[in-house]
């Protein structure tokens, strides 16, 4: 249901950019930019009164909706949505999971391949964003930056000389930019060097998490990587060093997969071809089974491995199999429909 | 605003008193606040950073209550803060929740922050983009329509307090960053006039000037909001 809201037009709907299949699923999945920026003069959206929020809101949707427009955007306001739909706009990565559990008002401009997003009284005054498929980091920034001007042409942010771009939270002031690079390490996340391999992230101002999992445990193998710095440090060099990281991180999943393949080919064929058997023919799958079919099938389509007769994006099938992305109330009715969604979606066998 | 105490000096220190829940508010000049007992405040009256002056009163508030001590002391505890001017976010409120109420408070715990700021970027200084443009005048829109404006004025939502100075005088940021967000180019006359206001108003502060210092300040302000124009 919440899926596919935007594209109930009877138009051709817009292909998300989780959606576009990709023939060998590079390890970089995503590259995300994410800006923090507030007007100058005014309280931060926290300490604004229901209807104090609600007036600036309105401020800002007449401001930004011309450089917005329809039908490339679409706006939503959150409050007025059920919990379950905030929630899945988590899943897309639009909301952070403290806001998706508000009910204060907020609104969103989401383009229609959910790439660009601007949060409305968020903990910001605004946050930009732009989500690229693959390893695009610089792409996405200039797009963003691009977007960002345009915005400060019509409302003046609050900067500061010493501080830069002042955010509700002191952790992001400066540049208020993060910079986070998806990635899939099936293999890497096994090996017993990872665990330093984060440590050392940490030592470069990075932070490297699991996306999915509970407590100690982790299913799909993605990870984020992203800056904790943001002042002090140019976008540039913001941009350049989750680059290099996340390209030597995906340079060693690289070497792990390609020294797997050779020692045990045969044994990791037939495990990818087992998954492929699970997530095509089951009748229900819990969100645990399904992330970890799906993960082992698509490294094993990036290895050549596997080979499928039409497109499909793997990692688009992750998202969508998580519990907030499915209409189901209950855990029996969302198992068969991630199945019959995993079914529907994956291609024969070439 | 004058001292009311000496009625003479600029005041500069919005010292609020709340005694059993009742909240009374006065307004001192430094020479007549350092007189006084701010308890662990008083330390940082001896060093005001020109940021706090550039940003408007700065908030001090003390607290009365009236719980029974283990000393058994009658007269109860009393606790003190320095507050923002503009959004009333308390320091102790800040280290709780590891957020700001309003861009002012940067100019305000801009002493308290720095430390933290180095500890979790590295650094306590801005290096990267800035605004390309920002609105011509400090109120007025680009399209120069007037009461819809998004272009500062705390006063605007009806949810800041108005201290008859806030939106104008903060309307374009805090501190010495005021005006940062033109684009590099040429110093112009006026921005050269206040360059050199601000070194004076630096120099008046440390020597203790304080009256001297009120007054650039306010030269600084009206040459600032209409460097724009
Ligand atoms: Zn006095
Ligand atoms: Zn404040």
């Amino acid at each position: 249901m919440s899926v596919n809201k935007e594209n109930g037009s009877p138009q051709a709907p817009v292909i998300k950019w989780y959606e576009r299949a990709t023939e060998a699923p590079g390890v970089i999945v995503s590259s995300r930019v994410r800006l923090a920026r507030n007007l100058a003069g005014r309280l931060f959206p926290e300490r604004l009164e229901a209807s104090g929020r609600q007036a600036l809101r309105a401020q800002l949707r007449d401001r930004l909706e011309p450089l917005l427009p329809e039908p490339a955007y679409h706006y939503q306001e959150t409050d007025i949505l059920p919990e379950t739909e905030r929630r899945a706009l988590r899943e897309r990565r639009l909301i952070n999971s403290i806001l998706a559990s508000s009910d204060a008002p907020m609104g969103i401009f989401i383009s229609a391949d959910d790439e660009k997003s601007v949060l409305l009284c968020g903990d910001d005054h605004l946050r930009l964003q732009n989500t690229c498929p693959g390893m695009s980091l610089q792409a996405a920034w200039e797009e963003l930056s691009d977007l960002d001007d345009r915005i400060g042409e019509v409302c003046e942010y609050a900067f500061d000389e010493k501080y830069g771009y002042l955010t509700a939270f002191p952790t992001n002031v400066g540049t208020g930019l993060r910079a986070t690079a998806l990635l899939h390490l099936p293999a890497l996340s096994q090996d017993k060097t990872f665990r330093k391999l984060i440590s050392e992230m940490n030592r470069f101002g990075l932070l490297v998490r699991p996306v999915y999992g509970d407590g100690g445990e982790n299913y799909g193998s993605l990870y984020e990587i992203s800056n904790v710095k943001t002042l002090g440090l140019s976008e540039g060099e913001i941009l350049a060093t989750v680059q290099r990281m996340a390209g030597q991180m995906a340079s060693q999943e690289e070497k792990l997969r390609r020294r797997l393949k050779t020692e045990q080919g045969a044994s990791r064929e037939d495990t990818a071809y087992k998954a492929y058997g699970v997530l095509r023919y089951a009748r229900t799958l819990t969100v645990r089974e399904a992330m970890e079919y799906l993960s082992c099938l698509r490294a094993a389509q990036a290895d050549g491995l596997v080979k499928l007769a039409g497109p499909v994006s793997l990692y688009g099938l992750m998202l969508k199999v998580q519990d907030d992305m499915l209409p189901g109330s209950t855990d029996g009715s969302r198992g068969r429909l991630r199945a019959a969604l995993v079914r529907g979606a994956l291609p024969e066998l070439a | 605003m004058l001292c009311e105490r000496c009625k003479k000096r600029e005041a500069v220190i919005r010292y609020t008193e709340i005694v059993n829940g009742v909240s009374s508010e006065h307004n001192l000049c430094l020479a007549c606040a350092r007189e006084m007992d701010f308890g662990p405040m008083s330390a940082f009256l001896e060093d005001l950073p020109l940021g706090w002056l550039l940003s408007g009163l700065l908030g001090i508030t003390s607290e009365e209550t009236d719980e029974e001590t283990d000393a058994g002391q009658g007269a109860g505890t009393r606790r003190f803060e320095v507050t923002c001017p503009t959004c009333h976010t308390t320091y102790s409120s800040f280290v709780k929740t590891s957020r700001f109420g309003c861009p002012d408070c940067y100019g305000v715990f801009d002493l308290f922050i720095g430390d933290n700021l180095k500890r979790i970027h590295g650094a306590d200084r801005h290096l990267g983009k800035k605004p390309r443009m920002q609105a011509a005048a400090g109120m007025g829109t680009p399209e120069g329509a007037g009461t819809d404006s998004l272009q500062g004025g705390a006063a605007g939502t009806g949810d800041a307090p108005t201290d008859g100075k806030a939106a104008g005088s903060r309307a374009a940021g805090i501190g010495n960053g005021r005006r940062a967000g033109w684009p590099a180019e040429p110093a112009r006359p006026v921005e050269e006039q206040i360059r050199i206001l601000r070194s004076k108003l630096k120099e008046a502060v440390q020597d203790e000037e304080y009256e001297t210092a009120a007054r650039l300040r306010d030269e600084l302000r009206s040459l600032e909001g209409g460097a724009g124009k």
